[in-house]
This record gives C-alpha cells, structure tokens and sequence, in this order.
C-alpha cells in the first residue's frame, strides 16, 4: 500500500518555500503553448456608481430569502387575488384544478402591482422574491386544490404518511409530493425568438385545429391562452407605470432615462421578441418572474445571456444604439439585480439562508461546437468580481477545448477569493444529451440548473430535487429501529451474523435496493396526480411538444422531463464496506460483531479507537485504489442497471445523479458512528467529494478516482474541492479545469483560500468582507457564514 | 531495478513548471544541518517510535506507473516528473531508469539535488533532465563542510559541467535554476548573496535564483529518529522579501521568493 505513503498532509508543507515556480509553471506554460498568460483588458466598474441601486433593492426585498417583499402593495394586491380565489372557489364548489388556474389568471391579470426601481432599467418585478418564497398568488391554486389528494382518493393518506416518516427519518427529501414540484427549467430561447406573443398565436391555432373529442386538451390550451393573455396583461401595465411615474415628475435624471426607456419597451417585449441588447437582457428577468408569478414556479435560471444575446449586443453597437460603457452598466444592473434579492450580510445557519437559485449559465459552445467566450462573457465576469456580487452564481461550462484564457479568467477570480463556480463539463454533458437522443445543436445550448443539473431550456421540464440517502440505510443495518422501519416502511436485515464480507455487501445492497425501487414506485404511482392539484399551462405551452400534446407538463405533456433520483452519501458507505472487508475479512483484526460493536459505541474505549484507526487505514474513495474506484462503480452500475428502462409516470427516463445539499451537515448531525471511522454527528461525504475524515491525496488522485466512474450511468454529480491557494495560480486552475472537462465528472465546484486568511477573517471579519466561498450549492461571504459553517469550510480547506 | 522511496507527492506546484508530480528518492549524502527532511537522509526503510513506517521498496515500473497516472495534468499544464529525495543523485542508476522511462513517456522532467555526485553519474542524467533545481547552500568550501558535512568543490565541478554541457545544445530548452536555502545567521550574509550572486551570473544555463527561507518542519522528525538538526524559529515572511530586495540588485537573473 505504497499509496499510503503519498502526499501526506504534514509533509506536503515541506514544499511551501518552493512556490516560486507557480511563476514559472505560467511562463513554462506560455512558451510550451498552453497557456496565455494573459487576459483581455478589463472593463472597470466602480461599486459607488450602485450604490443607491443596492439601497433601492434592499428596501424592497426581503432580509431573508424565504421572506416576503416589503412592499405594501405587493402584499396588498396578493390579499385581493387571494380574497377573489377563495370567493370564487365558493361559488364553484364543482371546480377542478384547470378552472382554479383560470380563475387565478383572472384574478392575477386584475389585481397585479407592477413595481419599478428608479435605479434599475429592468421591469419584471412580481413579488415573489425570486421563486423561493413569499406569497404567490398562482400556488393558491395548490392550496385550493390540496384536498383533491384526498376527497378524489388520488393519494392514499398511507403513502403521504409513509413519504413524510421517510423525509423526517432523513431517508429522503423531494421537493413535493412524489415529484419535484419546485424547480423548471426557464423557456428562454423560445421567448427570445418567438415571443410570449408568438406563442399565444400558436396555442390559438392549436385551439382551433384541437379534436372535438379532447375537451380536456382543448381547456388546457384555452387556459394556457388565458395565462399568456395575463402575461400581456403585466407587462403593459409596466407600461402605464412608467409613464404614471414619468408624469408625476420629481425624478432623477437616472430615474426618467429608466422609466423612459421602461415605458417604450413594456409596451412590446417580451409580448413581441426583444429586438436590443436591453431588451434581451430585461427578457431573461421577466421570463424567471413572471412565470414565478403566473404559473407558481420556480425558474432556476437566467440561461445564457453571452451565447443568446450576443448578436442583439453586436447589432446595438454596429448602430449606434449602445455604447460599450453603456452595455457595461446595464450588465451589471442585471447582475446586482440578483444579488440584492436578499440580505447577504445575515448569517447562513438554518436551512434555505442563503439558497436564491439565481445562476446564468456562461461559456461553454456555441451550436456550431465552437468554443465560446466574448466580450459579453468577459462583460459578466469583470462586473460579477468588481461589483463584489454573490449572486447570480455563475454556472460556467467548461471544455478540454475552452480558451485558455476564459479557464484563466475563472482561476484568477477564484484566487481573488470569488468562490462563485460551478464548472459543468461540456465534454460530458453534451455526450450524454446526445446519447438521450437531443439533437447535438440543442445539446450543445445546454444550461446549468439551480445547483448541479444541466438542462435545455424550451425543450427540457425539470424534476430534480429528489434525494435518497443510501447511508441511512447502512446506519438502520446496524442500529436496528423497528418503530422507524416500521413509520417508513423499510424492510431492513441486519448482517451482524454475516460469515463473509460478499454476505455483508449482499445484504447491504438487498435492503438498500428494496427501499430505492419502493421509493420508485411510490414516485411512479403518485407523482404525476400533481397535474389534478396544480397544473402549469402557460409553461407547459412554451416547451418543446407542450402545444402538440395538449397535456399539462405535469400530466406527461412534455416529452422532455427526466426524473433525477440523487443518492446522497455514497463515499461514506464504500468507504464503510471497505472497512468492513479489511478489517473482519482480510486483516482479521477483529470480528464483524466485535467490529460493529466498537461502531455503536461511537468508537469508545481503547479498542474502540484501535479498531477505528484500524477502520481508517483500509482503502476510502478519492483514493485512487482499484478497491475504492472498483466499489464506488459497482454501486453506480447496479443501481443505473436497477431503473434502466423504467419509464416515469411521464413516460420519460429515470437518472441517477449524485450530489447532495446542505444534508451532508445536517443529516450528519443526526447519523450515528459509521464503520468508515465517521463518529456519531460527523459530517457525511459531499457528492463525489472524498470524506473529509479519511482524505489524505491530492487533488490530482481525487479527480482521477471520479474518472475511472462510469459516468455514462449518471446525469449529474459534483465534486466539491477545495485547493490551497499557496500552491494554484490562475494557469494552473486552467490546467485542473482542463483535465476535469476532458476525463471527470459532470461538475466541479471549486474553492481556493488558505487556512491561515479564513482563520483571520474569523477573528477580523471587517478585513474580509469579500472572501466568498462555495459552501455546496451555493456560495456565501465566508464573515456571514455561522461558526459552524466557517468551521466546516475551514476544515475542507485543511484537507488540501 | 528497486530502490527505497520517501513518498511520491501528487500536484506540486513547486518544483518544477506546471502540475507535477515528485518523487521523493531515500538517502542523502550531505548532512545539511537544517534539513527539512531528515528522514530522507537514510538508503534504508526506517520505522517511528510509533511503529510508522518511512520509506517503501517500489521498482522503476512501479513508481513510472504512479507517476503517469497524472499525465493528462502534464499536458494540460506543461508539467511533468521531478525527482528529490534524499538526493537523486544519490541513487543514480534508479533515477536514470525513471528519467530514461520519463523521456520515453514524452514527460518533461527535472531533478532537484544538491550536486554531489560522480561527473559521470551526472554525465548519464544530462540527456534525460529538462530542469536541474541545483541546490546552493553555502559557497564557503569550509563552512559548506562543516554545515553539510561534504566538500563543497566537486558541487560546484558538477555545477560547471552541466552548465557547458547544456549550452553545447543551442537548440535546447534546458537550463539550470539556483535554490537557496536560507538559513538566519547560517548563510545570508552579505558575502554569502554577492556569492551566489556571481555564481548565477557566471553560468549562462541558470535561469533564476530560488531564495527559500528556512522552515522547521525537520526538527520533529529528527527527534523521532533519534538525529540532530539545527532548531530554530521559522523566520517572518518579511525575511525572504529582504533577502530578494538584497539578492536582486546584485544579479543579472531573475530571483524570486515563494
């Protein structure tokens, strides 16, 4: 086990008087090729000049993401919907969820508020706070609905109980009832080309040439024409806003330009297809809000503006109609737009403090296969740092063919302490869209999801957020709980008298693979009763096959909607079979009842720490070992082989996926001792990302262990790693970016700070205001983060 | 061929251009007295009070294989294969099968090593290193030996030969880097950087100066071997930037500091 004897920690320090050479590996690099050295002139932005456009938008929104706005009106205006819905729903005793929808529309179209920053050219404003809370007014229809689950017997009241002991029995988390009700896809592309006009006129045809027979085809389109009406109906009354605040006067110069500008464009776009650079822009924002608004959703994404809006950019420019400056200014309204949407100076310790799921995807390819980085991406990135945002993340796709200096650019900001990354491999992304049977062009205008799933936009329904932790599973093998089994209806054998290590792995994965296929089908049975609760037309009408099929996106009417069941720490249960294998079987240390002994009694005693050390000098993954690789694949390619060809209640594809959320804290809390040396309350292992307690390689292996995985079995998966800034420069991150996208996973999301800087910024938070690191899916100010975040952000940082 | 491995270190950044991978070959002729790896200084496989284990036996093909695991790191970085130790040189028919294997791999290479060696053993190496990260540590001969415990003239001989043999090759990319440890009190004074200083200059295959300050990461494990080094606090950071301010004027090659 000569690996052993690899880059230990301590020893690695050895070098740290030898860091010259990052100097010279960027020179070596130039001359051999690889690298520029250099990046494009930067476009200065100075923080003052928004300054009272953060003010503006502070007032407004909430201080804590799941808050509300602040604005009266906004409150007012949903109190008056809300009153509407709830009288008409009295009057309409015999309703059904496509007639609460309409009424909605109706009741939205009459009562909406639009609201206007005298800071911001941008008009999309719905109160909604960006999708992840606050009252809207389209999920009143859920709430109208609800009781259809029971009254029409679509869920039995079993399954709803048996689904809320398994989410608080930390077996799973599912953003819904039996589908992931919460997270979409945006339908950009089809907006920019079309407009929400265009599509209104397709759906009409659609209505006419509709069978007399499909009656409930026939209400979805007219509803859905409804809805889009409703959309006209907001944005004209941004409009009428403008022109209301233009006349009353009492204006700032800034403020008439906005409102000026505001009340030209509201009258057309996006009703009509954004003919400007603005425009473009102003459509990414409305799409996200107003369908927030209108349907209920939570659009995860501004998509891409350096790929779509490019060429609105360009023909600004060629004539006249934008200056260079201008466009500069405008990008980073958009972006401090984002970052404003909560308070980012209170603390990050309860669950959703800090998650706004504002990303735009940048980089990457264009449709041709051409690498793609312009002077809008340059634009984003350059305002993204000097403006000194958090949000929007920036969800970068990355390519062994990327520009050098675009891989730089992001290495660079990376070392100036901007942790705000997520790097989707282009390489294998669009391999396995095509392999799904997209188009290669549609693949190739793929977008980064809330976090880590890539999707594509106008075509794609997203149902992602669907979490299954397969080391509860292990933990309920060893601390057998009969009243737990029983509440969420796992069947579990415990492998105390198992004779061989094949015996423990077989009853591990026996009790593990009947609850994921009870799970399943669970899923399968119930998710798609979601279409009689709370069904989205207007969405539904602006993706791919929605118009042809006249069925809600719920209901299966988009073809495109794969369903991600995401396995959560997975390197704590490889890892603890291993420890299994060599400890009990192969170096015969100890008994497996005398070793599981030692892991109930949280490692306690002398033997307890013997056998825990012994426990932690077996094989781990992020090792590189076979046996480490050789099982973290096993599990990959029997659990893909278990749901291969098993359709979804929307006749789509099952995935896998592997990453996990802010669980890996939380639920480790609660998650007792672990074979792999984990301690009860220990944190759990992070996606890809090796279990902090056993790593010890360098980075280089790590990666190199998520190669050798057959990732072909998998749709996502994220490695967060952590690099000593001692040691990287912005080349070499190039370097790391490169080799990722060419052989790895499907994501990566990088953090880069020393120990000694974020200790320092724990004492002094006032020296450090602009460290931001990647906490998991999200990034943060590391001075707003709670101790125990800063501890663990700290401690993934000692690990490199 | 077999010989006792230190440790391989994966990514290092340090030694050598782009994303590396070093490795660490056991046993040492020179006795530096602020060695940073004391362990290193023994040929053979030494145990920790604590029953660990320093050094593995790996053949040529093994550690070949391990270090072309990261070649797609290499490529994308123009990074390669370094080998230290210990002292390469010290293991010269090993180090020349990994460099040979190297070179047939396509990998860039370089050698960190404090020079004491056969002319011939280095005459061998010549052909198969990229980079030679040659180790000054005191120009003094007398106080060189009494520091290192070996003579300091068949270094600088050493020095010499591979400096005209690399610029006998116009055509090559070769060329040598100067890294000096600096040690408080021990080799930093005036005449020891006007020393170095003139060394540099005098060899037209030096790239650069390396100034790295002392660390006291060899004093523990020292102690855990039951072997003596020199203890001292590590200096301020502030000590290599004076070091640099005082070097560079005197120098016509670029000196740098971690």
């Amino acid at each position: 086990m000569y690996l052993l004897f690899i880059a230990r920690q301590g020893e690695n320090k050895m070098y740290i008087s030898r860091r010259d050479f990052i100097k010279q590996s960027a020179v070596a690099a130039v001359a051999s090729g690889v690298a520029t050295g250099a990046f494009a002139e930067e476009t200065a932005f100075d923080p003052k000049n928004y300054e009272a456009l953060r003010r503006q938008l502070r007032a407004y929104y909430p201080d804590e993401c799941h808050g509300e706005v602040k604005d009266p009106l906004q409150k007012q205006s949903y109190e008056k919907i809300k009153a509407q819905m709830y009288a008409w729903a009295k009057a309409n005793p015999d309703y059904d969820a496509l007639d609460a929808r309409q009424a909605s529309y109706k009741a939205i179209a009459e009562h909406y508020v639009p609201f206007l920053f005298e800071e911001s050219p941008f008009y999309f404003e719905s109160g909604v706070n960006g999708g992840w809370g606050g009252n809207r007014p389209a999920r009143l229809v859920k709430k109208l609905c609800y009781h259809f689950y029971k009254d029409k017997s679509l869920v039995p009241d079993e399954a709803f109980a048996t689904l809320r002991n398994r989410t608080a029995g930390r077996f799973l988390l599912c953003c819904g009832p039996f589908v992931d009700e919460i997270h979409h896809v945006p339908p950009i592309r089809v907006v920019l080309e079309k407009g929400f006009g265009g599509i209104r006129n397709e759906v009409a045809q659609a209505i006419e040439k509709c069978p007399k027979n499909d009656e409930f085809g026939r209400r979805e389109l007219e509803t859905a024409l409804l809805g889009l009406d409703t959309i006209r109906e907001i944005q004209l009354s941004f409009a009428k806003e403008a022109k209301r605040r233009l006349a009353a006067g009492n204006l700032t110069p800034q403020a008439r330009r906005n409102f000026a500008r505001i009340a030209d464009s509201a009258q057309r776009c996006p009703w009509e297809p954004p003919k400007t650079f603005y425009e473009g822009l102003n459509t990414l924002w409305f799409i996200r809000e107003v369908l927030g608004y209108v349907d209920g959703l939570s659009i995860f994404s501004l998509g891409r503006p350096d790929a779509w809006l490019i060429d609105l950019y360009k023909a600004d420019i060629a004539a006249g109609r934008l200056t260079k400056a201008e466009a500069a200014d405008l990008v980073a309204r958009f972006l401090i737009t984002a970052d404003e949407h909560h308070d980012k100076n209170i603390p990050v310790n309860s669950y959703d403090d800090h998650e706004m799921e504002i990303p735009i995807t940048l980089g990457g390819c264009d449709r041709a296969g051409k690498p793609l980085y312009n002077e809008l991406t340059r634009l984003f990135f350059d305002a993204h740092l000097q403006t000194d945002c958090v949000f929007p993340k920036l969800h970068c796709r990355i390519s062994k063919d990327s520009p050098q200096e675009y891989l730089s650019k992001i290495g660079d900001m990376l070392m100036k302490g901007h942790a705000v990354f997520a790097l989707f491999s282009d390489d294998l992304h669009i391999r396995l869209f095509v392999k799904d049977g997209y188009p290669i062009e549609e693949a190739r205008e793929y977008i980064g999801g809330g976090c880590w799933d890539g999707h594509i936009d106008s075509v794609m329904d997203s149902d992602v957020a669907n979490y299954i932790s397969v080391v509860r599973i292990l933990e309920l093998s060893i601390y057998r709980d009969p009243k737990v089994e029983e509440a969420a209806k796992v069947q579990i054998e415990s492998f105390d008298e198992a004779a061989s290590f094949e015996e423990v792995h077989k009853i591990l994965y026996g009790n593990f693979i009947r609850f994921f296929r009870n799970v399943i089908s669970q899923y399968t049975r119930y998710g798609r009763q979601f279409a009689k609760i709370a069904p989205n037309p207007v969405y539904t009408m602006c993706l791919k096959g929605g118009i042809e099929s006249r069925r809600d996106t719920t209901d299966g009417g988009v073809p495109a909607r794969p369903r991600f069941i995401t396995l959560g720490f997975l390197g704590n249960v490889v890892d603890s079979l291993l420890a299994i294998n060599s400890v009990c079987f192969e170096k015969k240390i100890c008994t497996l009842k005398e070793f599981l002994a030692a892991v109930r009694s949280n490692w306690a005693g002398e033997r307890g720490q013997q056998l825990r050390a012994a426990a932690m000098a077996a094989p781990y993954w992020g090792d590189g070992s076979d046996a480490s690789c050789g099982e973290m694949a096993w599990w990959i390619r029997n659990i893909y082989d278990d749901i291969d060809g098993f359709e979804t209640d929307q006749g789509c594809k099952y995935c896998l996926a592997i990453y996990i959320y802010r669980e890996f804290m939380y639920w480790g809390n609660k998650t007792r001792a672990t074979p792999d040396g984990r301690r009860d309350g220990d944190r759990l292992a992070q996606g890809f990302s090796p279990s902090e307690y056993r790593c010890k390689e360098g980075v280089t292996t790590v990666l190199n262990s998520i190669a050798s995985l057959p990732h072909d079995c998998l749709r996502a998966s994220n490695a967060n790693l952590t690099f000593d800034k001692s040691a990287m420069s912005a080349d070499t991150f190039a370097a790391v970016f490169r080799v990722y996208a060419k052989k790895c996973g499907h994501l990566l999301q990088p953090n880069c700070n020393s120990v000694e800087e974020l200790i320092d910024a724990q004492k002094h938070p006032e020296r450090h205001q602009n460290i931001i690191v990647k906490v998991c899916g999200f990034s943060a100010r590391f001075v707003s983060l709670s101790k125990r975040w800063q501890d663990e952000v700290i401690a993934r940082h000692r690990l490199m | 061929m077999k010989a006792i491995i230190l440790k391989i270190d994966k990514f290092s950044t340090r030694d050598g251009p782009g994303i590396r991978t070093v490795v660490c070959l056991k046993g040492c002729f020179l006795r530096c007295r602020w060695c940073h790896s004391p362990e290193s200084w023994s040929f053979g496989i030494q145990k920790y009070p604590n029953g660990e284990i320093v050094g593995i036996k790996m053949s040529a093909e093994e550690v070949m294989a391990e270090v072309l695991k990261d070649r797609d790191f290499y490529e994308a970085s123009g990074g390669g294969m370094t080998l230290s130790g210990g002292d390469p040189l010290a293991r010269p028919a090993f180090s020349l099968e990994l460099l040979r294997m190297a070179k047939a791999q396509g990998l860039h290479t370089a050698v960190e090593t404090s020079g004491y060696a056969k002319p011939a053993e280095i005459d061998a190496l010549l052909p198969f290193v990229d980079i030679w990260l040659w180790d000054v540590k005191k120009l003094d001969a007398k106080k060189h030996f009494e520091y290192t415990l070996r003579p300091l003239e068949p270094i600088l001989e050493n020095l010499g030969r591979v400096n005209s043999q690399i610029l006998k090759d116009k055509e090559s990319n070769r060329h040598i880097v100067l890294r000096c440890p600096m040690i408080p009190g021990l080799n930093d004074t005036n005449s020891d950087l006007m020393a170095i200083a003139r060394l540099a200059d005098s060899m037209k295959a030096v790239s650069g100066i390396d100034i790295e300050p002392y660390i006291p990461y060899g004093i523990q494990k020292a102690h855990r071997l039951g072997l003596k080094v020199y203890e001292a606090p590590q200096p301020p950071p502030e000590y290599g930037r004076r070091i640099l301010a005082r070097l560079s004027p005197l120098t016509s090659k670029p000196v740098r500091l971690p």
